[in-house]
């Protein structure tokens, strides 16, 4: 049985995706600030921890260690936002954004890696969002960070590559409408739609498939 | 239980792809210019053929989905290469994916799934392969003009991208080049993961994009490709 860390386990993705993969037959180890409800039925530690916190990163990990001893699969799926022109931004708020989103990811990655030694196809999978790519008039906190998860995802890759672990990015389209064009298929993303690709991507059936980014957008940027 | 046709359903990637759809308790039809015995139906037909290919996909009934795999390459440099070459890789690897689409609406049900097959080569240059370079761009954007077409019956498409696969279609290729023993031997070491892909895994992935797990996936490439695209 297969054990995945699932970050920003109380968000809307991150609880769909600790559902999809209690599903699949997961263990699950789920961070957040606060502590996430575990999937009914499902085997597993729910631990409060700030993913962006170095000290409390290296306590839920030793936490987890001590549980499982290993695990397959690290989901990030913690996310930041703070909208404000960049010319009234803080750098506190511009920090905040990015420690929580690419910084957290950092953090967990460096202590989920050694817990994926001799599992059978590690994988991590990052959750990225659309704003990365778009324009947005008070979102450069969250373009800049997301875009930067993406960067990171394949750096990483390479890195973890000789090691047998994959790493990748889903880029979600928005859960909510925006005012500008809404994506071919007419509808926002649901949490769960965003979880089944995540589920894949860190499943054996993508044995190949590192070093990239699965768009779930509905078509929205259609190759942007 | 579903009724899906892939074209070049006799090849490498093909052959897989009939294979996992069917061990996965669905029905593949077979287009292809040599027959796929595996396959619930297979007919034996040029891409060109309009009239075969549309007899072919009407009688496969409704369908859930469609894969274009089928493609060729000749090499051949800009300044080299003959006519009939040039067009012979760029109606094949695109019209061919456009003509499949095309006689695949009618029966093709809303709420289905398109898989084209793109390549890292739509994204990287390499010398003397300049029609099968074009026309994987030229997927790409059929991919994603297509993708809006069929938006409106729900119909997703998307496009997968390998990078080295470990097919006959490889070894045909390789064998085209006066060097092509030792790029077979540098291929694997394109990848991150350090090897080609079995064409078993392309497949999963085509599986994936046709499947309900994507059904929020439409308008996106989709690279299967071992990390070749961030490995210089």
């Amino acid at each position: 049985m297969r054990t995945a860390i699932i970050t920003g386990a109380v968000g809307d993705i991150g609880a769909a995706t600790a559902d999809a993969f209690a599903g699949a037959g997961h263990r699950l180890a789920l961070l957040d600030r606060t502590a996430a409800a575990l999937p009914t039925g499902a085997e597993g530690l729910a631990l409060a921890c700030d993913p962006a916190d170095p000290e409390a990163v290296a306590a839920a990990f030793a936490a987890i260690a001590a549980r499982f001893g290993v695990a397959a699969v690290l989901v990030n799926a913690a996310d930041a936002d703070h909208r404000a022109p960049v010319t009234a931004m803080r750098i506190a708020d511009w920090d905040r954004v990015m420690d929580e989103t690419v910084g957290a990811m950092f953090l967990t990655a460096k202590h989920a890696i050694p817990l994926m030694a001799g599992t059978d196809d590690p994988a991590i999978v990052n959750l990225a969002s659309v704003a990365g790519h778009l324009a947005s008039a008070g979102g450069a906190a969250l373009a800049a960070s997301t875009a930067a998860v993406e960067s990171f995802t394949w750096a990483l890759a390479g890195e973890v590559g000789p090691q047998g672990i994959r790493v990748n990015a889903v880029v979600a389209g928005p859960a909510t409408p925006g005012g500008g064009t809404a994506p071919l298929l007419g509808r926002m993303a649901g949490p769960d739609e965003v979880a089944r690709a995540i589920l894949w991507l860190a499943s054996r059936r993508a044995s190949f498939i590192t070093g990239t980014t699965l768009v779930v957008d509905g078509g929205l940027t259609r190759g942007h | 239980m579903g009724t899906y046709a892939v074209t070049g359903g006799a090849g490498g990637i093909g052959g897989a792809t009939v294979r996992l759809l069917q061990a996965r308790g669905h029905r593949a039809v077979s287009l292809d210019l040599d027959a796929n015995p595996e396959a619930w139906r297979t007919a034996t037909l040029d891409l060109m053929d309009e009239p075969a290919l549309a007899a072919a996909l009407a009688e496969a009934g409704s369908l859930d989905g469609l894969v274009c795999i089928a493609g060729t390459h000749a090499m051949g440099r800009v300044t080299a290469m003959a006519w009939e070459n040039w067009r012979r890789v760029l109606q094949v690897n695109a019209g061919g994916s456009m003509l499949a689409m095309k006689h695949a609406a009618p029966v093709l049900r809303d709420g289905g799934a398109i898989v084209l097959m793109g390549s890292v080569s739509a994204h990287i240059g390499t010398d003397g392969s300049v029609a099968y370079h074009t026309s994987k761009g030229a997927v790409l954007g059929l991919m994603r003009a297509a993708s809006g077409e069929f938006a409106a019956r729900g119909i997703r498409v998307n496009a997968v991208s390998p990078g080295w696969v470990d097919t006959g279609f490889t070894t045909r290729a390789l064998a085209a080049l006066p060097d092509g023993a030792a790029v077979r031997a540098r291929a694997g070491a394109a990848h991150i993961l350090g090897r080609m892909a079995q064409a078993a895994e392309v497949a999963e992935a085509i599986l994936f994009l046709l499947s309900d797990d994507a059904r929020f996936v439409t308008g996106t490439e989709l690279f299967v490709d071992g990390g070749f695209m961030r490995q210089r």
